[in-house]
């Protein structure tokens, strides 16, 4: 689980992420966790690898200029609401995260490989980006796919959802 | 390397690649020679330093590919747990409703 940031609320929890972090957590602190998880659901969000994965492309794309950290949380809000996250299903807010992913790396490589050309490069150096922007179009291109292609599969079947032991009915029709 | 001694005094040839030859290009003696030799080797450190900064960063990028793959594993298996519960199946890569159920 390394870099997962939890968004804890006290010391108290500070301190048991951090044992936890290094290592040096007892048992009671695991049980502590757990209960943290169930009392705020939003903290276990933050496990979720899709939004690992983005702090650290964010992290690696951007250094320790905040100006790009910020404005690519920003984007990453835009693409969000584009792509209909608030009324999403679970799974598609996954697919959501995963396209939003995608588009950081398939942006990140587009630069290197305008960086690279225009520098003094090695021809390696920007084949190697070059077969890197096709791969991460292809990528991004894929996961789009996917994200349309399960929300009209799964549109089109009645489904019973369980959010927070609520039951909420979810009826769709065939070709919506 | 490329200091080569004629009639007991040194001078400084460069070795170019010219398809399978290697080609030896004379530049110069005394201290024309030792300026070329030091630009050289400048030039060489420099090539060098790019490269293991190049090597570096293709090095990131895998670690960020690997982690962006883990990332699309666990979404693709929760899709296909999500298609499963709602009575899809997967048939040739392709996702299809089973017969004879809503």
């Amino acid at each position: 689980m390394a870099g997962v940031n939890l968004e804890v609320r006290s010391e108290k929890e500070a301190a048991l992420c951090e044992r936890l972090h290094t290592g040096k957590h007892s048992q009671a602190d695991v049980v502590a966790l757990r209960k943290l998880l169930r009392e705020c659901p939003h903290l276990s969000r933050a496990a979720d690898v899709c939004a690992v994965a983005f702090r650290d492309a964010v992290g690696y794309v951007g250094g320790d200029n905040a100006l790009f950290a910020e404005l690519a949380e920003d984007r990453r809000r835009v693409l969000r609401t584009e792509l209909g996250y608030a009324e999403a299903l679970p799974v598609e807010k996954l697919l959501i995260d995963e396209i939003i992913l995608c588009w950081l790396r398939h942006y990140d490589a587009e630069r290197r490989y305008t960086e690279a050309q225009a520098g003094r490069s090695t021809m390696e150096h920007c084949t190697y980006w070059e077969k890197k922007v096709a791969a991460t179009q292809r990528r991004y291109l894929r996961a789009v796919e996917t994200f349309a292609r399960v929300g009209k599969l799964l549109r089109s079947v009645s489904m019973q959802v369980n959010i927070a032991e609520k039951q909420v009915n979810v009826a769709g029709k065939q070709g919506e | 390397m490329a200091w080569e001694t004629r009639n007991g005094r040194a001078y400084y040839y460069r070795k170019r690649r010219i398809g399978r030859r290697i080609v030896s290009e004379y530049v110069g003696g005394g201290s024309v020679g030792q300026l070329a030799a030091e630009m050289d080797a400048l030039a060489q450190a420099q090539r060098q330093e790019r490269r293991a900064r190049e090597q570096a960063e293709r090095q990131k990028q895998q670690e960020l590919d690997a982690e962006l793959e883990e990332a699309r594993a666990a979404v693709q298996a929760a899709v296909a747990a999500t298609l499963q519960a709602a009575g899809f199946h997967r048939h040739k890569g392709q996702w299809r409703r089973r017969n004879g159920r809503s």
